[in-house]
């Protein structure tokens, strides 16, 4: 072995790191957040019992992604019955449409922050009251005076921005 | 937009109605752009909830616009969040995975395997894939994977030499064996890797696929370590990756020059010298300690006396030890008090009790067939066998070969066939349908596992489709050994009955010279038969083959004298009725026949038969009513034949009632009620009844026949009769009223309707012909030989005729041509009469025959039994040998090799069990399975030697176990020291004492021993303690003779859990709970789960609660003290030693508790000590019997009660 190799990231330590945007895609595809919950640990599950099997070089990302799509497949197929869900054409539509997305968020998120302060000022405190305050639209929507589906308006605003944010900042200062 | 903004929001939200659903699906649908603001958002949405990076750096940001004061501070305060929780355990469950890792990295190398700070501050700045990509790996490690150091450690430390068996060979049969192993069909390129010859002998191309010494020229290790996915090996198709350490391993292993060794398991052992250490009692102990000393560990002191005396008796005997018991060993200051209280328990018949539950779950014992209708099988005899052969102390190689082979040993007693029904245990059917030669492959099978399992420790059943993937067996191999047990002579179908020929009946005590008799005479008759059958062979051949054979009836002189004929029209009446000499009537069930014009008359004082076909009706219901078949009887004089069910839950017991009435208020007649244990009338679609009375007015004279059996022995009998029986009323079958069931109540029950077929119908009975003879008759005279089926019998080409047409053919020419056929024949029926009364109420156990020819199989293709191919005689496998040249080829052979000296497996699996029964695993953890893919022994030398040593002491086995808890390991206390417990945590290295959860049948022994309930009686019938209603119906087909489970009663409720009837498609439910096998295969080796619903059943189960009562009522009648005392008494008899002050405090507390309760609802108090069949004593207070019942089930659920420790 190697003397002077460093200390490497650990494949588990970037599933860590991947959570956010392997839930953002479960959660696109499920359409509910406590069932992306579930799944996602299912994922971690999966890669974590597969994780000799990943092949280097390779993007452990789109790897990853891979599970969590056929865990998707699996979670629909087991509640059928019970629980709403697309279509498969949709579903596939939608799991294409996420790949573009993913590779912004791969190689562009590091400047979320940068674009967060970028946000204007009242979009900034909603976004901070619902993401960092936990607090709900119905909340937000009383504490603000405002109406709750002019809140989501804003906090759906708010991410296309940011997403338009990172995307620009991307291809202006390429990394 | 909007729609579509607020939508997504809400499903965010996870508020999504399905009006929602339906409405986010249709704008999503063919709108790419919508799909990809879709996708954005829960991107976004993900990364801003779950990114502890951001979070971190967003409060830190500038202030935000004034006009938006409210801010989250006060107005989030009390208020619950509902994101945090949910991020945080996101990260958590990674955490926990990460943690296991990280704890198994900082074993190996703390310092390199700390998660740096850095990786996570970088990762701010460079994404992971980025960072991952810009990784150096080393050169020498895997490219599939980075050589993190937790994988590579162990691999760069190691400085012994590599052991091809403990290092080399995992790798390889995990890896390569099923490509490159002894399966021939799915070998790729010509080589083998488990056989050294293979490997190393020069190829077509190019060198050996390991060349010794020489890693870099060894295929072997270029394949597993090329960089070409389309070289790699093993190949990337089949889903296993060698690791880096393990590829370093083989490296090594070549370069230190490939050294061979054979799989451990079929190396005979050799007999180890113990190591010199300074601890312990006898060899046993110098192993272990060894063991322990190079893995840090150290051995616990020994026990204190009460626990030793409580795990020696759970040991031994199955059962906890007395108070006495206890006691007394306490007090013994003798050196040898242990040894004492060893000798006392392996003397105790529960000891071989105790061990016999054991080897019954390896041999697949169970009272049913286990198909199909799953019927009672009689088999229990050989249950005691395996009893009392532990208890009498049989040598183990003994004990194998009377199982094996017992009835091939010269003169073979009754015992050593009983023991043979080792190989009969095996589930077997009798479905419509089914193929003979499917069943027999399948028998074969189950009985190779088994036999392979239980004595050798070797999966062979793997080789009956293919060579064997791991272990050196081929197909030929697996048809060779079962060409042992193909020679069986027997029945492939059961027939769903008890006795599957061939069986063994051991008849009542006062039967017993009788039997010998009868059993003489038959043979001498059969002989004269064959003898008189050989000499008219050719006149019998012609007869056949004349142009035209005359039919002439042989039924004449059987003095048929009125016959009538019930339902259906007989399609051969016409023919049949141009040959009668007796007056036939044609009626329907139920019609009023009058007998004034038979010609017939029931005459005490003459003989007579009554002969009918009857199909009973099934029952209805559970409530048991006794059946009409047919009566002539005016209200006081007649005579009539009933059937009763006497139990809805036992289908095959009836009682058949005959009566000669003179004057049935006067008690004047002749009755007999025969117990007809092993008739079951609803089986078949119809079974002939046949009364026959000598004209002796004496019930002496009367006999009651079903089918060709019996005559049944009386159950009940009124003799006293004084006149005539004849009367004016019309005879009835079937459909009449009683006056014990109404004519409503028989009209539903038969068959009214002459169109349809009952037959089919299991509920609906029938009565057909029922004719009257002037004489008595046996069985065979009542040919019924017709000029039809003359006709069509010899129509029949000779060679196509079946078994039953042509004894029947044969029967009728003999009958009308050869005079001293008759006279044998009527000589058989008495005889036949005699024999089947005695071996009708023998006890019977299937047993194991063999057929004279040489034992062989065909080898199946794939397993499949339509595809048979070459034809093998039965050997062993080639791998270990093949039997002697001298050997017989036979199951004797098999069973002498099998605990022959030369024979590696067998002593090693027999010692490994044993040490499993009493340590908890065994040595070999996997103790069904010693070959490659078995687990490797943790102690390799003790086991050696223990085998050896085993063998050395003539296979003794009350001495082998003696040996195992005389040991120090054994006598240790179980505390786990939480030092020991990181290093060992299965108890591998023996540093501790066994602690584990009992056995079912141990708790349920355990509760009734106890509570002074159990019934000390061995052996004997399965027994049906209690168990919840409509197990066995749920499984059951309703034919089947186990359809309804019926409790027993009385003394029978309390036996050992051995006795307790086993239906191997609903086993005991109360057991199930605990991990016991179905008993539908072979099995060594069980579970141990903890579940609720073993607390639930311990708790609650009637068996479990009664028990608690009892050991109440025990107490209550020999003590006088104070609750305190009684309380403590009850933990005495629980554990043999009193509880300590804490638990005897807390005890009483709960006694403290339930009196109060019971005392405000003494109705509960009641209904608690009503639990059970048994009644609570009544001079008892109800309030303290029930509160002390609630204290003793509590005792009997500690953790201590239900652990052994």
């Amino acid at each position: 072995m190697n003397e002077n190799a460093q200390p490497i990231p650990f494949h588990e330590e970037l599933l860590v790191q991947l959570q956010p945007r392997l839930y953002g895609y479960i959660i696109g595809l499920l359409a509910s957040p406590s069932d992306a919950k579930d799944v996602l640990q299912e994922t971690n599950k999966a890669i974590l019992s597969k994780l000799d099997e990943f092949q280097h070089p390779g993007s452990f990302s789109a790897w990853a992604h891979k599970f969590a799509y056929f865990q998707c497949l699996a979670f629909r197929k087991k509640h059928e019955r019970n629980k709403l869900s697309f279509d498969s054409d949709l579903l596939d539509e939608l799991a294409e449409e996420a790949k573009p997305v993913d590779e912004v968020a791969e190689r562009n998120l590091p400047l979320l922050s940068t674009c967060l302060e970028r946000l204007q000022p009242k979009s900034r405190a909603i976004v901070s009251d619902y993401y960092y305050e936990s607090l709900s639209i119905e909340e937000i929507a009383a504490d603000r005076n405002l109406k709750t589906n002019h809140v989501a308006q804003i906090l759906f605003r708010a991410r296309k921005a940011l997403f338009e944010c990172i995307q620009s900042e991307a291809n202006s200062n390429p990394i | 937009m909007k729609e579509l903004e607020i939508l997504i929001q809400r499903m965010l939200d996870g508020k999504l109605s399905s009006g929602d659903h339906a409405k986010l699906s249709s704008l999503l649908k063919n709108n790419p752009e919508f799909q990809a603001y879709y996708a954005q958002q829960c991107q976004l949405h993900a990364e801003l909830l779950l990114n502890d990076v951001l979070r971190n750096s967003l409060p830190a940001a500038p202030p935000i616009d004034e006009e938006l004061p409210a801010f989250a501070t006060d107005s989030a305060t009390g208020r619950k969040s509902s994101w945090i929780p949910f991020a945080s355990m996101v990260a958590a469950s990674v955490a926990i995975t990460l943690t296991v890792v990280i704890v198994y990295q900082s074993l190996k190398d703390t310092q390199e395997s700390q998660v740096t700070e850095e990786n996570l501050i970088v990762a701010k700045t460079t994404t992971p894939q980025e960072l991952y990509n810009q990784t150096l790996f080393s050169e020498s490690g895997s490219l599939q994977r980075p050589p993190t150091p937790f994988v590579n450690a162990s691999a760069d430390q190691r400085k012994t030499p590599v052991s091809f068996n403990n290092d080399i060979r995992p790798i390889l049969s995990e890896n390569c064996y099923a490509c490159h192993g002894p399966d021939a069909e799915a070998r790729e390129a010509d080589l083998r890797l488990d056989v050294e010859e293979w490997a190393f002998r020069e190829r077509k191309k190019g060198p050996p696929a390991i060349v010794r010494g020489d890693p870099d020229n060894s295929p072997v290790y270029q394949r597993i370590t090329n960089p070409l996915k389309s070289e790699i090996m093993p190949p990337q198709d089949s889903h296993k990756v060698l690791t880096p350490s393990q590829k370093q391993l083989i490296g090594q292993w070549i370069a230190e020059g490939a050294k061979w060794e054979g799989h451990w398991a079929f190396i005979r052992p050799t007999k180890p010298t113990p190591p010199e250490v300074s601890w312990g009692n006898n060899e046993i102990d110098k192993f272990t300690y060894a063991a322990m000393q190079e893995k840090g560990l150290s051995p616990n002191e020994e026990a204190d006396r009460p626990t030793l005396a409580r795990r020696l008796a759970l040991d031994l005997t199955g059962l906890p030890p007395t108070p006495e018991l206890v006691s007394d060993f306490v007090a013994d200051k003798s050196a040898t008090a242990y040894e004492t209280l060893v000798d006392k328990l392996l003397t105790s018949s529960t000891y071989g009790e105790h061990q016999a539950r054991f080897w019954l779950d390896a041999a697949r014992y169970a009272d049913t067939h286990g198909l199909h209708l799953d019927n009672y099988r009689e088999i229990w005899p050989y249950r005691d066998w395996v009893v009392k052969s532990f208890n009498e102390n049989k040598p183990f190689d003994q004990f194998t070969i009377e199982q094996i082979a017992g009835d091939l040993l010269p003169q073979p007693t009754i015992e050593q066939r009983l023991a043979t029904g080792f190989n009969r245990c095996n589930p077997t059917t009798s479905e419509g349908g089914a193929i003979d030669e499917e069943y027999r492959a399948i028998y074969a099978k189950d009985r190779v596992e088994t036999t392979a399992t239980v004595f050798m420790g070797l999966t062979m059943g793997c080789a009956s489709c293919h060579d064997h993937k791991f272990d050196p067996f081929t197909t030929k191999d697996f048809y060779k050994f079962s060409a042992f047990f193909n020679n069986f002579d027997g029945p492939i179908m059961d027939g769903n009955a008890y006795d599957t020929r061939p069986v063994i009946a051991i008849p009542k005590a006062d039967h017993t010279e009788e039997w010998k008799q009868v059993k003489a005479k038959g043979t001498e008759i059969s002989k004269a038969l064959s003898k008189l059958e050989k000499s008219n062979k050719t006149a019998y051949e012609a007869w056949q083959e004349q142009e035209e054979v005359p039919f002439v009836p042989v039924e004449k002189d059987l003095q048929l004298a009125f016959e009538l004929k019930l339902g259906k029209k007989d399609k051969e009446s016409p023919a049949a009725q141009k040959i009668t000499d007796h007056i036939v009537k044609q009626a329907s069930l139920g019609d009023l026949v009058n007998l004034s014009e038979a010609g017939f008359d029931f005459d005490p004082d003459k003989p007579f038969t009554l002969d009918c076909q009857v199909k009973l009706p099934g029952e209805k219901s559970d409530k048991l009513e006794r059946i009409p078949v047919i009566e002539q009887f005016d209200g006081d004089r007649g005579w009539r034949l009933s059937i009763a069910n006497t139990s809805a839950a036992l289908p095959n017991r009836y009682q058949i009632t005959f009566e000669l009435i003179h004057s049935l208020k006067n008690n004047d007649l002749i009755s007999a009620t025969a117990q007809a244990d092993r008739f079951n009338p609803r089986e078949v679609r119809s079974t002939n009844i046949r009364i026959t009375y000598d004209g002796s007015r004496s019930v002496a004279g009367l006999t009651i026949n079903a089918g060709s059996r019996q005559p049944f022995d009386y159950e009940k009998v009124i003799d006293n009769l004084s006149g005539t029986v004849a009367t004016d009323a019309p005879l009835q079958a079937g459909l009449m009223s009683t006056g014990i069931i109404s004519k409503e109540q028989a009209v539903s029950r038969y068959n009214a309707n002459d169109d349809v077929d009952a037959s089919e119908d299991s509920l609906t009975g029938d009565i057909t012909n029922i004719k009257f003879y002037n004489r008595t008759i046996y069985p065979f005279e009542l040919g019924n030989m017709t000029a039809n089926k003359l006709a069509e019998l010899l129509s029949i080409p000779k060679e196509r005729r079946r078994g039953g047409d042509a004894s029947s053919l044969e029967a009728y020419y003999y009958s009308l041509h050869v005079p001293e056929y008759t006279e044998l024949k009527l000589a058989e029926a008495i005889n036949d009469r005699l024999y089947n009364h005695i071996y009708d109420q023998a006890i019977v156990s299937l047993v194991m025959e063999e057929k004279d020819s040489l034992p062989s199989a065909f080898m199946l293709e794939r397993g499949e039994y339509d595809k048979p191919g070459d034809e093998v005689f039965a050997d062993i496998p080639e791998s270990l040998g093949g039997l002697p040249s001298d050997a017989p080829k036979n199951r004797l052979g098999l069973a002498n090799w099998l605990v022959d000296d030369s024979n590696p497996l067998t002593a090693r699996v027999t010692v490994n069990r044993f040490w499993q029964n009493i340590f908890g695993a065994g040595l070999v953890a996997t103790s069904e399975d010693f070959g490659l893919m078995g687990e490797n022994p943790s102690h390799p030398e003790l086991l050696d030697w223990l085998a050896i040593h085993f063998q050395e002491t003539d296979w003794n086995v009350k001495a082998f176990i003696k040996t195992l808890v005389m040991s120090a390991t054994y006598r240790q206390t179980s505390t786990i020291q939480p030092s020991e417990l990181s290093i060992d945590r299965e108890n591998l290295y023996l540093a501790r004492g066994p602690r584990y959860r009992l056995d079912g049948e141990v708790l349920r022994d355990k509760a009734l021993y106890v509570s002074g309930s159990l019934n000390p009686k061995v052996g004997g019938p399965p027994v049906k303690p209690y168990q919840p209603e409509g197990i066995w119906n749920a499984v059951a087909y309703s034919d089947s003779n186990t359809a309804h489970f019926s409790q027993d009663q009385g003394e029978a409720l309390y036996r050992r859990s051995l006795y307790t009837f086993w239906k191997r498609t609903a086993p005991p439910p109360n057991m199930v709970v605990f991990d016991v096998p179905s008993r539908e295969n072979c099995n060594v080796r069980r579970e141990r789960t903890n579940t609720p619903l073993q607390a639930l059943t311990l708790m609650n189960d009637p068996q479990f609660v009664e028990a608690a009562r009892q050991l109440a009522e025990r107490t209550l009648a020999s003590h006088s003290g104070s609750t305190s005392e009684k309380i403590g008494q009850m933990y005495t008899y629980a554990f043999g030693s009193g509880p300590i002050e804490k638990h005897h405090d807390i005890l009483t507390r709960s006694y403290d508790k339930f009196h109060d309760a019971f005392k405000e609802s003494p109705k509960d108090a009641r209904s608690l000590i009503e639990v059970g069949d048994s009644f609570p004593n009544q001079d008892l207070d109800p309030v303290e019997l029930a509160s002390l019942t609630m204290v003793a089930n509590q005792i009997m659920n500690l953790d201590s009660f239900i652990n052994k420790y």
